[in-house]
């Protein structure tokens, strides 16, 4: 008889010691929470430094042995550490990070995320003005317009677009009212402060967020650069610094407002040269050209230009230059 | 000891001492070679003797050697160049360079430094030039911004009048290809189209768009690419590499502030400012690590040579470089005094070529590096006064 009891036993208690060897999420849950894995930065980029780490908030990991893999490959270093460093691999590559737990009770389970590195580059284009030869690009400045385009690489081309929403924000204040299909590329007019924050996050047409970028876009105030100009030559590439000299019989410069919104450029409210403090006509349909003539005798006369709008002060720049002759 | 003996040794002493005088007196020197008091007696054991007849003799071969590769081509600025390939083994090393200003295009022999006007067109306030290689076909750019206007001219064996075709599209970029064509990019709506245009049927074909307008393109020797593509470099924004080749983009990993490149068909140059300074790195095409080089390269100034894509030659500064490059260098806020290096993108090695103001007591900041097909030949202009250098490299 005491043999049925036993296979009775064995039968009843089976399942029981078979989910505790194997284990799953539900015997790792407390109140409806499993542990996860985060990433810092939450996309990493290809060949990126990450950190992973293994979030409870349940308490049940606490007392577990852990252990890491990436990509198949176990990562001794891991061992019983909450976070670890790790780099993204290229981008097109899906890299799989694994935690496996081991509780105090040698229950065992495992959390998995998949790492799809992929290129999100935010190049900004502000509309603001620099001369057509100087190679670099302009900087915003307030109130100036400032276009941003988003692109997606996965290794291999541009991801379409057209099968993306695109969120953009600056300052926390969202461009467009809302997300935008097919939106990489927004216009916005450059806010208040020196360094305004730009975000995009891009999700695909699953709703899932697959990139996500923030940037600190700089706000400068214009700068005034002088530059000679020759009548044979055009422009000398080399700035003037504080003093020009009147080698010659004449001398025309130019004034350059480096990020002045380009619409002040072109349709300024003020544009005045002085000379020596008096206000001075530059002769030229160019309003940021002057010429100078020798009249006499050698000396010394400071040049002043001022361009300034009217509606928005601050997209304005004026400074002077010593001219010796 | 005896009067006599005394008498007859001092009678000997003297004329020996007349003897030796007398042999002075007639004879000058006891050598042609030696100093006066040089008897022959044996070497002396004064090394500071010696010395400056070894310096007399033996000048330092590399020294002089490398300073006679290095000559400025013109006093005048120049707004283009190109070594024009030589139509047979003996026909001369030719330049041909186009003057600021006027447009007008001189031949320049390197041997006989002879200098021919080949085109006396007048193309005014011309401020940017490419030749093609076979040194039949030109694009030149008048003037800037919304009063720029281009043409291509085609030049005559017969006389100094140049066939002008206007290119009526607005152009952003252009440069000559090794097989006689040009490449140039032009703004559509808010991005680029690259196209390449062949000088002998006048047809134009489409390379490749970039999606975005404010683009540098570092372009290839060839049609196909690489052609290294980012956003304008300011050390306030960041700015990512593209790679186009046959039409196809990659992204290459790098990326950074102030961000400029010159790439290969094996790697890329590029600098970066991090906030505090500028650095430079090199990265193969296909590598996801790059590597700061020994040397702070600006790409501007680099060429990847045309025969080993590992392989470029840079202007390289040791001058202190200003905060936030490289914005004040373009900008024509600070003048660099560079010398020219080689460096090894694989090896990570440089190698100094030459310093022009040792060879020549001028300085030179580099700007729009070439090279001949065969990389004899590395020219390049100095930004200060853009007159045209010449570096003999091989």
């Amino acid at each position: 008889m005491w043999y049925r009891y036993c296979f009775l036993f064995i039968l009843v208690t089976l399942p029981v010691v078979s989910a505790a060897q194997l284990g799953n999420f539900d015997s790792l849950t407390s109140g409806g929470q499993q542990p996860t894995i985060t990433l810092d930065p939450r996309f990493p980029g290809p060949g990126e430094s990450f950190t992973a780490t293994l979030q409870d908030y349940s308490g049940t990991v606490f007392g577990s042995q852990i252990t890491w893999r990436y990509n198949d490959v176990d990562i001794p270093d891991g061992l019983n550490k909450r976070s670890i460093e790790l780099t993204a691999g290229a981008a097109g590559t899906s890299n799989r990070l694994v935690a496996g737990l081991r509780t105090v009770e040698e229950r065992t389970a495992e959390v998995s995320i998949t790492i799809n590195p992929i290129f999100l580059d935010i190049i900004v284009e502000p509309q603001t003005r620099v001369p057509d030869w100087y190679i670099g690009r302009a900087l915003p400045s307030y109130t100036s317009q400032v276009n941003a385009t988003a692109l997606l690489h996965d290794g291999t081309r541009f991801l379409d677009q057209t099968q993306l929403v695109y969120s953009w924000r600056v300052n926390q204040n969202q461009i467009d009212g809302g997300t935008i299909r097919g939106g990489n590329k927004v216009s916005f007019a450059t806010p208040r402060g020196s360094m305004p924050t730009l975000v995009v996050s891009v999700i695909n047409l699953q709703g899932e967020m697959i990139a996500s970028r923030a940037l600190a876009m700089p706000s400068v105030l214009p700068e005034l650069v002088y530059y000679e100009k020759h009548a044979l030559y055009g422009l000398n590439q080399l700035s003037i610094n504080s003093s020009a000299a009147l080698i010659g019989n004449v001398l025309t410069l130019q004034a350059e407002p480096y990020f002045l919104d380009t619409r002040v450029y072109n349709q300024p409210d003020v544009a005045e040269w002085e000379i020596n403090g008096v206000v001075t006509n530059n002769g030229s349909n160019n309003p940021y050209e002057i010429t100078l003539s020798r009249g006499g005798a050698s000396g010394r006369t400071l040049l002043n230009f001022h361009v300034r709008s009217l509606q928005e002060v601050l997209q304005g720049v004026e400074d002077r230059v010593m001219i010796n002759f | 000891m005896k009067r006599t003996i005394l008498i007859v040794s001092g009678v000997a002493v003297v004329l020996l001492l007349i003897g030796v005088w007398a042999y002075i007196l007639f004879t000058g020197t006891t050598s042609e070679t030696v100093s006066f008091n040089d008897f022959g007696f044996g070497d002396t054991t004064d090394p500071t003797v010696l010395l400056p007849l070894i310096e007399e003799t033996e000048p330092d071969p590399v020294a002089g050697g490398q300073s006679e590769r290095l000559r400025q081509l013109t006093t005048k600025p120049v707004v283009g160049f190109a070594e024009i390939l030589p139509t047979s083994t003996t026909s001369p090393v030719v330049v041909y360079h186009v003057e600021a200003g006027t447009g007008h295009i001189f031949s320049l022999d390197l041997d006989t430094r002879e200098e021919r006007r080949v085109s006396a067109t007048t193309i005014p306030l011309a401020t940017k030039a490419v030749l093609t290689p076979n040194g039949q076909h030109v694009l030149i750019q008048s003037d800037t911004g919304v009063r720029a206007s281009f043409v291509i001219g085609t030049l005559s064996t017969s006389s100094d009048r140049m066939s002008n075709i206007p290119l009526d599209e607005s152009i952003v970029s252009f440069a000559a290809t090794l097989e006689n064509q040009f490449v140039y990019a032009v703004t559509a709506g808010d991005t680029l189209v690259a196209k390449l245009y062949e000088p002998a049927t006048g047809s134009v074909t489409t390379l490749f768009t970039i999606p975005f307008r404010e683009a540098t393109i570092s372009w290839h020797h060839t049609a196909a690419g690489p052609h290294i593509v980012y956003p304008k470099a300011t050390s306030r924004l960041e700015g990512y590499v593209y790679s186009y080749t046959n039409g196809v983009v990659s992204r290459l990993n790098a990326s950074g502030y102030g961000l400029s490149a010159v790439g290969s068909a094996s790697a890329i140059i590029y600098g970066s400012f991090d906030g505090e300074a500028y650095t430079s790195y090199s990265v193969g095409n296909d590598a996801l690590v790059s590597v700061a080089t020994p040397i702070t390269l600006i790409p501007e100034k680099c060429r990847f040579t045309n025969t080993n894509s590992t392989v470029a030659l840079c202007g390289v500064s040791f001058d202190p470089l200003p905060h936030l490059m490289p914005d004040p260098w373009y900008r024509g806020d600070v003048i660099l005094n560079d010398s020219l290096w080689e460096y090894n993108t694989v090896s990570r090695s440089a190698r100094l070529l030459v310093s022009p103001e040792t060879a020549t007591g001028r300085q030179v900041d580099l700007i729009n590096p070439q090279l001949d097909s065969t990389d004899s030949h590395f020219y390049f202009q100095n930004k200060v006064d853009d007159t045209l250098w010449l570096y003999e490299y091989r």
